[in-house]
């Protein structure tokens, strides 16, 4: 047991390396930060803009109107960005994982090291979502500085839970990129691929209530965005997290079963 | 495998040409097809996306090497357990999602439990017996309301919702008989109601515990003094008895001389438009209806003898008996007179919350002068505006406002008035209630929590009651809806009409609201009522409170033309009419009626500029901070 924590952490300890002295993962976090960043300010002035109308505009009828929560329309708003964000960024994330190994031919010393093909698969995804979670938490820091200045102050359970679902959601992404990773040897493919998958999950629901009926149901349920959302929102929903969990580990069984057989093709 | 691989290079790159076009194809397709409509387009290039990847797959399989070593076979037995593997796994975790799905566990941690439902509609649903399904007749789904459809039809199988597009299925519209879209219509087999306000939880479980309660709410017209009667076309109620069938309202006519007595199932009186005196015994019956708790709707025209001051006069009621003139011309865009004021002033009541400033008229009405007596909150619902006056002499030739005989606007033509409960003024109420215990003292919290009796019938005392006009409104009748759940009635306990059962005790209205979580623990809490009431303490998170006595109301208009067939059916009047009995008619021991809609917490954010600037740079920097370490990671590997 010791022994697989032990390389199930050298594995993550080395991609995680990797990262930190690509340039290529320093643009893709240029690229997120400036977006997130853009983005962010945006809606903050926005929101803000439309709530003092708004009281204008109440105190000019005097009228105790309907109540309005800025924090939480920012956070709200800018979550569902930062989720359209994170599937075109986690796709070019996942893509190199395996692709890369299997192009310089690294993947067969890895196929038959005594590591456990999951212990790896393990520990590239634990990578690669401490990278995504690096990549988020500046942005965490410029909401902190913002909702702390919130009158009467924010709630800290809300925000962890919507970030816990963005975290969530990062990491079944990303699973299912390492696998669509290890099935080819082209980065590109594996990053349309991903894309292409996680699009399709994202948008489930709206299939789902097309069809109606219990395989609308079970499609629904399969949707990210909707477990997503109702994250986002601040309500912790077990089956939300089973589902992310679900992605998780099915992601991380298939890309263990498919260097499984990469070993038996190149024996 | 390596020596084949120069044989079919060039072919391995049109597999994945061929490959990745497929995939391209079906995934624009779908999307295509998901988000506009499966026409011939999408689905053309699903079918395209499909025929290309088992093209691919056919050309790999074809030039793949044929299968004569030893190792090609062991792997197809890798593949065939990783596939039964790959199987199971999903199998499992799709087993895994299904418990996790019908068991959930949700953590609403939003202040307001925006997302949660309250208590009381947990209960109302968890109680229902057969299907009630809730349809709702809308093109577009709206994402919000399934989310409370959602969290409504996970507490109970027997809940179901449907979002029908009435155009796709005209047929259920009309079964319906819905009219516009939006509409919800709620179906519990044998009863249809027709959710009139915003699908919202309050208005949702109210109509909810409405439609499982096991009686309709009752309403009696009057009849026999030349009022308008409740069919025909011309100048009847017809058009309002549908609706209020529509409602859920059970409507029936009624002649006080023929039945001696007004019905103890009386859960609303009408009388519209009397143009005959009521005799006194019709008037004492009335007297005693309304003491006891009961509820009427008053439409009285002017010019009329219809005798009924008397019972006007004990809720501080006097008719002013001229005509309402209406000058200001507002009614003209309507097509209408001078004779016909125009109502844009409402006053703040549950009838008329939703009216904004909305029209309605009263052709022929008149003014009403109200007293506020102690013990009753009397609201002013309908106020005419300021260019009008009741006219004195309304035959003469010119409609002049005279000052010295007419009286000048706004005047009110509508009022509501509700009997508060006796604890505010505390010194008749105790009296009562020592002098007659009402036989049948239902004090038992558990009958009137565990089974949430919706049918606002708190009139429906027992038989000694109606008759002893003594022992007035002190009989609490949370027992009138026993099939909601089987609650245990027991007969003994309830005969027993020991002082600390009276209906005083406060225990009564008190512990619905908290049972209504915990039922077993309330059953034991229930033989016992606490001896010792303390008035004063109200349940501190629901708005209405709760009460076992029957508190009349009263709802007077000094018109009745405007709920005939035909004014009926424009602009507010329908409503006003249809709001104001089903405020008549609800139910205050209704829990449905305690919840509060929901509220975000107002919050504001006080950013100081400093903060704001702070915050501009710091997202400037960031990404330049990284593409500087970018280019310089860059440089260093060169």
């Amino acid at each position: 047991m010791n022994l697989i924590v032990n390389n199930v952490l050298a594995i993550y300890r080395k991609e995680l390396r990797g990262y930190f002295k690509a340039p290529l993962a320093f643009v893709i976090a240029s690229v997120f930060w400036l977006l997130a960043g853009l983005f962010f300010l945006f809606i903050l002035q926005s929101v803000i803009e439309e709530a003092s109308q708004f009281d204008v505009l109440q105190s000019q009828l005097s009228e105790s109107g309907t109540a309005i929560d800025v924090p939480s329309a920012i956070l709200q708003l800018f979550l569902g960005i930062m989720g359209s964000l994170a599937l075109v960024i986690l796709p070019i994330l996942s893509m190199g994982l395996y692709a890369e190994e299997r192009k310089r031919g690294t993947l067969e010393l890895l196929a038959t090291s005594p590591i456990t093909n999951w212990a790896v698969a393990l520990g590239k995804l634990m990578a690669v979502l401490t990278f995504f979670i690096t990549l988020v938490v500046p942005i965490i820091t410029l909401e902190a500085l913002t909702f702390s200045s919130a009158n009467p102050p924010m709630p800290l359970e809300i925000l962890l839970v919507s970030h816990l679902g963005l975290v969530l959601l990062a990491a079944s992404i990303l699973a299912l990129g390492l696998f669509i990773s290890s099935l080819t040897d082209s980065v590109i493919l594996a990053a349309i691929l991903t894309f292409a998958v996680i699009l399709l999950l994202w948008i489930l629901d709206l299939l789902g209530e097309r069809l109606g009926g219990p395989l609308g149901g079970i499609l629904n349920h399969l949707s990210l965005l909707k477990h997503y959302s109702t994250l986002s929102q601040g309500v912790l929903d077990s089956s939300s997290v089973v589902l992310f969990l679900s992605y998780v580990v099915l992601g991380l069984f298939l890309t263990a079963q498919s260097i499984d057989l990469f070993r038996f093709q190149r024996s | 495998m390596k020596r084949f691989l120069p044989h079919f290079k060039g072919s391995s790159k049109l597999i994945m040409l061929l490959l990745w076009l497929g995939v391209l194809l079906g995934v624009a397709g779908v999307c295509a097809g998901l988000i506009a409509s499966w026409s011939a387009l999408p689905v053309g290039l699903v079918i395209g996306g499909c025929v290309l990847l088992g093209l691919g797959i056919l050309l790999q399989w074809q030039y793949s090497p044929p299968p004569d070593s030893w190792w090609r076979r062991r792997s197809i037995q890798a593949g065939t357990n990783s596939v039964i593997a790959a199987a199971a796994v999903i199998v499992i975790l799709g087993l895994i999602n299904f418990l996790a799905v019908r068991y959930p566990a949700q953590v609403d941690l939003t202040e307001a439990r925006l997302f949660s439902l309250a208590p009381q509609s947990k209960q109302v649903v968890r109680s229902l017996q057969q299907p009630l399904k809730v349809l709702i007749f809308d093109k577009v789904t709206d994402p919000q309301n399934r989310t409370l459809l959602e969290q409504y039809q996970r507490l109970s199988p027997q809940f179901e919702f449907e979002f029908v597009d009435p155009q796709a299925q005209p047929g259920l519209a009309q079964k319906y008989q819905v009219q516009t879209a939006g509409a919800v219509v709620l179906d519990a087999g044998a009863r249809t109601k027709t959710l009139d306000t915003a699908l919202t939880e309050v208005n949702l479980t109210a109509a909810i515990a409405n439609i499982v309660s096991d009686r309709q709410t009752q309403v009696f017209v009057i009849q026999g003094h030349g009022e308008r009667p409740i069919a025909g076309t011309q100048a009847s109620l017809s058009e309002a008895v549908e609706a209020l069938r529509r409602q859920g309202f059970k409507t029936e006519l009624l002649n006080i001389v023929e039945r001696q007595q007004i019905p103890e199932e009386t859960d609303v009186l009408i009388i519209a438009g009397p143009k005959r005196a009521f005799l006194p015994a019709e008037i004492k019956l009335l007297n005693g209806y309304l003491q006891q708790g009961g509820k009427a709707l008053l439409l009285l025209d002017p010019e009329t003898e219809h005798g009924l001051e008397p019972v006007l006069k004990q809720w501080g009621i006097t008719l002013d008996r001229r005509l309402v003139v209406d000058a200001s011309g507002s009614g003209q865009l309507l097509g209408l007179g001078p004779a016909v004021p125009v109502v844009l002033d409402y006053g703040p009541h549950p009838i008329t919350e939703d009216f904004a400033q909305g029209i309605s008229f009263f052709p022929l009405a008149q003014a009403l002068n109200v007293e506020q007596a102690p013990n009753q909150q009397v609201t002013e619902l309908l106020r005419t505006g300021g260019s009008s006056w009741a006219e004195s002499e309304p035959d003469s030739e010119q409609l002049q406002f005279d000052e010295q005989k007419d009286r000048q606007g706004p005047l009110v033509i509508g009022v509501a008035i509700q009997e508060l409960e006796p604890e505010s003024s505390a010194t008749q109420a105790p009296q009562k209630s020592d002098k007659a215990p009402a036989p049948n003292q239902p004090t038992d919290p558990q009958s009137q929590s565990a089974s949430p009796s919706p049918s606002p019938s708190p009139t429906t005392n027992g038989t000694g009651n109606a008759q002893s006009s003594a022992s007035p409104p002190v009989s609490p009748s949370p027992s009138a809806s026993p099939s909601a759940s089987p609650s245990p009635q027991s007969s003994p306990q309830a005969q027993a009409p020991s002082p600390e059962a009276s209906p005083q005790s406060p225990t009564a209205p008190k512990t619905p609201n908290e049972n209504a979580e915990q039922t077993a623990a309330s059953q034991s809490s229930a033989s016992s009522p606490s001896p010792k009431p303390s008035p004063n303490s109200k349940p501190a998170d629901f708005a209405v409170k709760p009460t076992p006595k029957p508190l009349a109301r009263l709802v007077v208009i000094g018109d009745s033309d405007f709920a005939s067939s035909g004014p009926f059916g424009q602009v507010l009047n329908g409503d006003l009419f249809l709001n104001a009995v089903t405020w008549l008619g609800s139910d205050e021991t209704n829990p449905s009626l305690s919840i509060r809609p929901k509220e975000v917490t107002n919050r504001r954010l006080q950013i100081t500029p400093q903060r704001q600037r702070l915050l501009t740079i710091l997202g400037a920097l960031l990404p330049v901070s990284a593409l500087g370490i970018a280019v310089t990671l860059w440089w260093q590997r060169r």
